[in-house]
């Protein structure tokens, strides 16, 4: 056997060596895989391949040489199948695999070629080279059938694993499948040539190494399983896949304490590279617990505790851990997992500052703050139950109907509902507010509505304001003039009646000592002291008006009405006034001040009708955008409506005082009284055609 | 018949004056016993200071007093007179300046028997004076002496 012979026996047995390998890396890569052992599988017929032309290459006699080679048949005529097996299973086409009948056929075309080779109807003969020995191959319909059948199933392989790589979305499939088709490509370019097409062209001089080229084939699958290390979905792949990309730190802790393995996410969170963590001690990493209470426990369950980092810091997780055991139930090892909180810890100081500084701004408010929901109190502030005299153990599910001033619950009340139905009703305003001993205050009350327990509440902001600055500095205003007005009641009206008494006595005792144009300047001092007197009166009792407190009642304004017409008719009895009184007239307010209106503005329409033959006067209502409004109307001397403004100025009067006698006070006061009922009012008229005076009260 | 007694409390001469003269038109004629201030009413109903020795079984018919006064006021008057079981039955009338609210019902309240409210037009004032003469000097019958 010469050296060219050698190296061509050699290079296939070192090929075949190379094919056992691989079958044992593949199957303990994983040995229950499918594709694993299809891999296998389809490495054999390479191997017997192998195998057979070492021994083919260094056969002494064309005899043994022949026999070899259809040892090697056994491979070659059926690769082509098991590898088209393989390129199934792995573009998942594992159905087919499972159809017998395709396998059936299969085998029986491997047999069948196999049966072909060793009747002598593929190569007939075998000639010895200097580099070992070629084939001769029959130019017959048998060798034909063979090569299609060869193609065929090489080319569906090559397809099968290009559209796979065409179709799939997984890049790692995508380059595995890639290799899955260049390599055979050149692999069967190459082996073709060699043992095929060479051989049939007559051409002896290169030696049929197909089987060393299709080592690149094999190579490349290798390189792919390897490379892209998982061949198939198993548990164990999808395991260490998820440990690597998993958010948590996973370690493998021994009984001893030491680190086993770690994951990626580990070596991140510690700064540590996965090797240094390797054996390192879990008590340099967690001095919060220790290894021996986990293996006494069992498992340790959601714990917050702080790992070290290389560099020294804390980082905050949330730690669970369990214990490992074999299948006779004896523990191995520990399973720990991590999941860094440093962002979460940070959220949750930040949301606990906040509400602490909440928390602290409600608690030390000064005003009351509180939330109430069908009516009742569901959250109060200190400041809150204080003010109206409960415990805030009380203050929490008392009523809010029970808060209000009685004179104003109904009210507050209905706005209250009218809020929550979506109205636009006043957010502040001010109220009397009850305390739990019954004693009222003043308030002025905010609300606002919110979501509280996922349904409407209100939130209220209450601030009590019977001792306010400007409430006080208005009660000591009220005081000075309540004072000045009883010192003006007293005072002033003193020296007027010294000055229209003796200047009566003077027209009386000295009657005869004056003339005519005397008694009259002692006439109009008189008249003067009591128009003066007059003024002084109204004054007073505006002023009083302001500061009289308002008590809210159920008024029959229809009854009031009545009995002042009935009054008026009686100071002029011969006079034809037609008065229409509407029936049924209520209103909700002060019944003396509301008398001092209808008697003002009745009064006004008696005197401005005076000159009028068919006078009429007229009390009633209407309904305007929704108020309730009364008016006083009727067909006297009425205004010029230029002056319309001025009619409820103070002392601002229209007419002359020839024509009609009056201070000017009287719709000064009716204003000051509508305005404290937080109504308004207003005026239309024509001169000589009448006046209509409208107000309404409180909305 | 013994004399009727008026106790006109009045600090103001003028409306001493002018009350007397109303007196005389509508022809009263009866005693008016005149004081300035409250002190001085007090020391002639109870026979104390100028009126010491005061023989106190003559008491006035009726008391017509004011309210804004010098050091005593007229309300503190009628408290004391109130006060007192000699003075306790003493018709009291307020004739005064104002009709504000409060004098009327505190006058009310400590036991005056009426209040009256000083017309600014004398005519009126004269009326108001007869009517006061007519019903606490003739219609009116006083309180028994000697008793409470």
């Amino acid at each position: 056997m010469d050296t060219l012979q050698l190296v061509t026996v050699l290079a296939h047995f070192l090929a075949f060596i190379i094919y056992m390998e691989l079958i044992g890396f593949v199957l303990y890569k994983n040995p229950k895989a499918l594709l694993n052992r299809l891999c296998a599988l389809a490495l054999v017929p390479f191997a017997i391949w192998s195998f057979g032309d070492t021994l083919f290459q260094g056969a002494p006699s064309p005899g043994s040489a022949m026999l070899w080679n259809n040892i090697s048949s056994l491979g070659w005529c059926t690769f082509p199948i098991t590898i088209f097996w393989f390129y199934l299973a792995f573009t998942r086409h594992e159905k087919l695999l499972k159809n017998r009948f395709f396998i059936t056929i299969c085998i029986l075309l491997a047999t069948f070629f196999i049966y072909q080779q060793w009747s002598g109807y593929f190569i007939i003969d075998c000639i010895k080279q200097p580099y070992g020995w070629s084939t001769a191959w029959a130019i017959s319909v048998q060798s034909f059938i063979f090569s299609v059948y060869y193609f065929l199933f090489s080319i569906a392989c090559i397809y099968l694993a290009f559209d796979f790589g065409r179709k799939t979305r997984s890049l790692r499939e995508k380059k595995q499948a890639r290799i899955f088709y260049i390599t055979p490509i050149i692999a069967l370019a190459l082996g073709s040539m060699s043992d095929v097409v060479f051989p049939m062209l007559g051409i002896s001089s290169f030696p049929p190494i197909a089987i060393i080229f299709i080592l690149i084939w094999a190579g490349g699958l290798v390189y792919s399983i390897t490379r892209y290390g998982l061949m198939t979905f198993t548990p164990t792949a999808v395991a260490e896949e998820i440990l690597s990309t998993m958010a948590d730190s996973l370690m493998l802790v021994g009984l001893d304490g030491k680190l086993i393995s770690t994951n990626k996410m580990t070596c991140s969170m510690l700064g540590y590279t996965e090797d240094e963590l390797k054996g390192m001690d879990f008590s340099s990493i967690a001095d919060e617990i220790e290894i021996s209470e986990i293996i006494k426990r069992g498992n340790v369950l959601s714990r917050e505790l702080s790992y070290r980092t290389r560099r020294g810091e804390k980082v905050p997780v949330l730690f669970s851990a369990s214990a490992v055991r074999d299948k006779e139930g004896e523990m191995v090892g520990i399973v720990i997992t991590a999941l860094d909180i440093t962002e979460r810890k940070k959220m949750e100081q930040e949301l606990r500052e906040s509400e602490e500084k909440y928390r602290a701004l409600v608690d030390n408010a000064l005003v009351g703050i509180g939330i109430h929901q069908d009516g009742k109190i569901v959250y109060a502030n200190e400041a809150l139950a204080s003010m109206f005299g409960y415990s805030l153990e009380e203050g929490i599910g008392a009523s809010i109907a029970d808060m209000i001033h009685p004179d104003e619950r109904d009210f507050v009340m209905k706005m209250a509902q009218r809020r929550q139905a979506g109205f636009d009703v006043p957010t502040t305003y001010e109220i009397q507010l009850l305390k739990k001993d019954g004693s009222s205050f003043h308030a002025l009350i905010s609300n606002a509505l919110i979501k509280y327990n996922g349904r409407p509440a209100t939130l209220i902001t209450v601030a009590d304001i019977t001792d306010t600055k400007v409430r006080k500095e208005l009660e000591q205003v009220n005081k000075e003039l309540e004072a000045f007005s009883y010192s003006v009641s007293h005072d002033l009206r003193a020296p007027l009646r010294s000055i229209d008494g003796f200047s009566q006595a003077l027209l009386e005792d000295y009657e005869d000592k004056l003339d005519e144009q005397g008694k009259d300047y002692l006439r109009r001092v008189r008249a003067a002291t009591q128009r003066m007197s007059q003024l002084i009166d109204d004054l007073l009792n505006l002023s009083r008006i302001s500061r009289t407190e308002i008590h809210y009642e159920e008024v029959n304004l229809t009854a009031i009405a009545k009995a002042i017409a009935a009054e008026l008719q009686k100071t002029q009895p011969e006079r034809q006034v037609e008065f229409v009184i509407g029936e049924n007239i209520v209103a909700r307010g002060d019944l003396h001040l509301l008398s001092i209106v209808l008697d003002n503005l009745l009064r006004n329409a008696w005197k401005f009708t005076s000159k009028h033959p068919h006078a009429r006067i007229e009390f009633g209502t209407i309904q305007q955008d929704g108020r309730l409004v009364y008016y006083v109307r009727d067909n006297g001397a009425g205004f010029d409506m230029n002056y319309a403004n001025k009619l409820f100025t103070p002392f601002q009067r229209l007419h002359k005082s020839t024509e009609f006698e009056g201070t000017g006070i009287g719709l000064a006061t009716v204003q000051r009284i509508i305005h404290r009922h937080g109504g308004s009012v207003w005026a239309e008229g024509e001169v000589e055609k009448g006046a209509t005076f409208y107000f309404t009260l409180q909305s | 018949m013994e004399e009727k007694i008026i106790l006109l409390v009045e600090d103001n001469p003028d409306d001493v004056e002018l009350t007397l003269r109303a007196f005389k038109k509508c022809n009263i004629a009866n005693e008016v016993v005149v004081a300035r201030d409250g002190v001085e009413a007090l020391d002639y109903l109870f026979g104390t200071g100028a009126y010491a020795g005061r023989d106190l079984s003559v008491m006035p018919a009726v008391v017509l007093l004011d309210l804004k006064l010098p050091r005593i006021d007229g309300l503190e008057v009628l408290r004391r007179l109130r006060a007192d079981e000699r003075t306790r039955c003493l018709p009291v009338v307020v004739l005064t300046s104002s009709n504000e609210d409060q004098d009327v019902v505190n006058s009310y309240q400590l036991g005056a028997n009426s209040y009256i409210r000083k017309p600014v037009d004398f005519v009126q004032f004269i009326d108001a004076a007869r009517q006061l003469g007519i019903y606490w000097l003739l219609l009116n019958e006083a309180p028994p002496k000697g008793r409470r």
